[in-house]
């Protein structure tokens, strides 16, 4: 296939959800959302089900979520809820939730009466997730999940099938990091709105097309030569880059992301599942690998070391912070991550976005700014 | 005679410079954006009906400000954040920290002793803090916005605003005015709500001296005093607040 027509399939995916959802339940299939942050979906794929990401709507209007959410929470979770109402999710067949952040916490309860039709299965992640107790009782929790999966789809999950929905799953994941890597040696060889939608699709068809496309994009791009490139190399921040305009404006201002941190993209895939004595026990081992994380309990606030690393070897020339309004635990963080990058001599942005922000000029406007500032520090740097 | 312009088209007005090879301002022009006849072209009308230049004369334009992508006219737009710097910077060199408070939106900006942007921050989309929050209350107190600092230097004590929210201090004012409250305390009550918020904004980016005010909230007296008491520092603001955006747009055309 050629790198166009990988693309277009994946962008396809994102683009037609509950399309791909009303298709495989024709084919005699569950559906099983799966809500931010992390879920197990090798549990969904090893009971033969079809795992789809619910990460809400771009631009979608409040009105009915307003209920259950006062103006200030999280967009993400408000426009999740809107569409919860709306019978979006009349397909799907249960919804995978977590309770990683106070507003997650609060849809876990209210999306029983937005969608009462929508069954929960829910996981809750230990606080205290280093420790190996923590293994014991993620490993609990998980077979409840597993058994609640088993109930839902009829299907029995063996060590067999979960093996290999593991091994499937990894096998994508090292394929999006290998692609994540190509995409910082060779900037400008995607879009930014492109490098999104391959990211993103994953969510939203089958993991084993996804890992097959995402090997031959790898090939295609790694046979490429290195494009000019003469923009700026950008490290993102944050829950998500959407609406997806703030990405092509990022286009236009020659911004070429090289590497993020974001909670829809690279941290749905930056550890492997690791091996351990049952595949349960290695699913409650991954996240016990997870270093820095925003959503888990961090005393010892690693998240800017790990950005600062990482914005090392991506060799960032600036940072965006994109900033989800009313994401208090991002707004925690940021003073942490700001600090740390300045002090590498990078400059950041904080940029505050909604999902559901439907005007982009106050965006433009700051990053256009930031193109120019960051420009014009290179040109006198390179006159003195 | 050769010169370069610089638009900036804000929300409430629209700007206009002119000025030589050299940066000298020639001639400018202010109107407001409002409805009806295109503001950008009345704004260049009125430009060269100031000044000897000839149109054709123009050796380049810049378009910045919330309109710029829309005016046909400039050879490339640049953010206001920028001309911003690169006005001020002219007129005013020592000033490291730059507030300007527009018609609808508010930026604090930082920059180094060679004018470059170091770091910057915008309010979100809310009146709060920027001039529209001046002439709504200025619409309920029935006074001019050109009339309000002389009222606030009259002002024998600050009323208390205590809503940010534009909508809601519109009704808190109206409550004030009719519980009694003289104009002059409540237009120095108005002042003192719009400098906290402002304060807040350049607090974020963090205080270094010289402090300037641009934007036609530098119009205001009234505001340099209240923002003075809130940030601790004396605020300085260049003779035509209004135009710098402008001015840096034209001085950028003409580098
Ligand atoms: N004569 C005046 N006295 C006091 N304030 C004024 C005067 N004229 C304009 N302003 C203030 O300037 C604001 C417009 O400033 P400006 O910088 O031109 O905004 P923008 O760039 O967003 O169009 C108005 O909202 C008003 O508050
Ligand atoms: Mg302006």
């Amino acid at each position: 296939m050629e790198k166009s027509e990988i693309i277009r399939e994946m962008q396809h995916a994102v683009a037609h959800i509950r399309e791909t959802v009303h298709e495989k339940k024709q084919e005699g299939k569950k559906v099983i959302g799966c809500a931010p942050i992390f879920v197990p979906e090798e549990l969904v794929i090893a009971s033969g089900a079809f795992p789809v990401g619910i990460w809400g709507g771009q631009k979608v209007s409040l009105s009915g979520s307003q209920e259950y959410f006062p103006p200030f929470a999280c967009s993400v979770v408000q426009s999740i809820t809107e569409l919860s109402m709306k019978g979006t999710y009349d397909d799907v067949d249960a919804i995978m939730l977590t309770s990683l952040c106070d507003t997650l916490k609060c849809m876990s309860q209210t999306i029983q009466l937005s969608a009462p039709k929508l069954q929960p299965i829910f996981i809750k992640h230990p606080q205290n997730y280093r420790l190996e107790c923590a293994v014991e009782y993620m490993v609990k929790e998980l077979n409840r999940v597993k058994e609640e999966l088993e109930e839902v789809t009829g299907n029995k999950i063996t060590e067999e099938s979960l093996k290999q929905a593991i091994e499937l799953c990894n096998r994508d994941r090292r394929a999006l990091l290998r692609f994540k890597k190509l995409l910082a040696e060779k900037p400008g060889i995607l879009t930014n709105h492109e490098r999104h939608d391959v990211i993103k699709s994953r969510l939203y068809m089958d993991r084993e097309r996804h890992a097959q496309l995402m090997e031959e994009l790898n090939e295609k791009l790694e046979e490429e030569p290195v494009p000019a490139f003469d923009g700026i190399r950008l490290y993102v921040c944050g829950v998500m880059m959407e609406p997806v305009e703030l990405l092509d404006i990022l286009d236009e201002f020659g911004f070429a992301i090289v590497g993020d941190e974001l909670v829809q993209e690279s941290r749905q895939f930056r550890y492997m599942v690791p091996e351990g004595l049952s595949q349960v026990e290695r699913l409650a081992r991954q996240i016990q690998q997870i270093r820095g994380e925003a959503f888990l309990y961090d005393p010892k606030k690693e998240r800017d070391d790990v950005i600062a690393e990482e914005c090392k070897d991506v060799r960032a020339d600036a940072v965006l912070f994109s900033l989800m309004k009313f994401c208090d635990t991002d707004e925690y963080d940021y003073p942490w991550v700001r600090d740390a990058v300045q002090a590498m001599g990078l400059p950041i942005l904080n940029l505050e976005i909604e999902q559901i922000m439907q005007s982009f000029e106050g965006a433009r406007t700051r990053l256009q700014a930031y193109a120019e500032q960051i420009k014009s520090r290179a040109a006198a740097r390179q006159t003195s | 005679m050769e010169h370069y312009i610089g638009i900036d088209i804000g929300s409430t007005a629209t700007k206009c410079v002119a000025v030589d090879r050299g940066g000298n301002v020639l001639a400018q022009a202010v109107v407001p954006s409002g409805a009806g006849t295109r503001a950008d072209v009345r704004a260049i009308d009125l430009l060269y009906g100031s000044f000897a230049g000839k149109r054709e004369e123009c050796a380049g334009t810049i378009a910045t400000g919330y309109g710029r992508m829309l005016y046909a006219g400039a050879d490339k737009q640049i953010s206001e954040i920028t001309c911003h710097a690169k006005g001020l910077h002219r007129i005013l060199p020592e000033v490291r920290t730059i507030i300007d408070v527009g018609g609808q939106d508010l930026k604090a900006i930082i920059i180094d002793e060679m004018g470059m942007i170091e770091q910057f921050a915008m309010n979100d989309k809310c009146a709060a803090g920027t001039g529209r929050f001046l002439e709504v209350m200025c619409r309920v107190m029935n006074i001019e916005l050109s009339e309000m600092s002389e009222y606030d230097s009259r002002a024998r004590e600050i009323c208390q605003i205590s809503n940010t929210c534009t909508v809601f201090a519109e009704s808190e004012v109206i409550s004030k005015l009719a519980q009694g409250y003289a104009i002059e305390d409540i237009v120095a009550g108005i002042y003192d709500s719009i400098a906290r918020k402002i304060s807040g904004l350049v607090k974020r980016v963090g205080i270094r001296r010289e402090v300037a005010l641009t934007g036609g909230g530098g119009l205001n007296e009234g505001l340099v005093r209240a923002l003075e008491r809130h940030i601790g520092v004396n605020i300085q603001v260049p003779p035509q607040p209004q135009i710098i955006g402008a001015l840096g747009a034209a001085l950028l055309a003409a580098d």
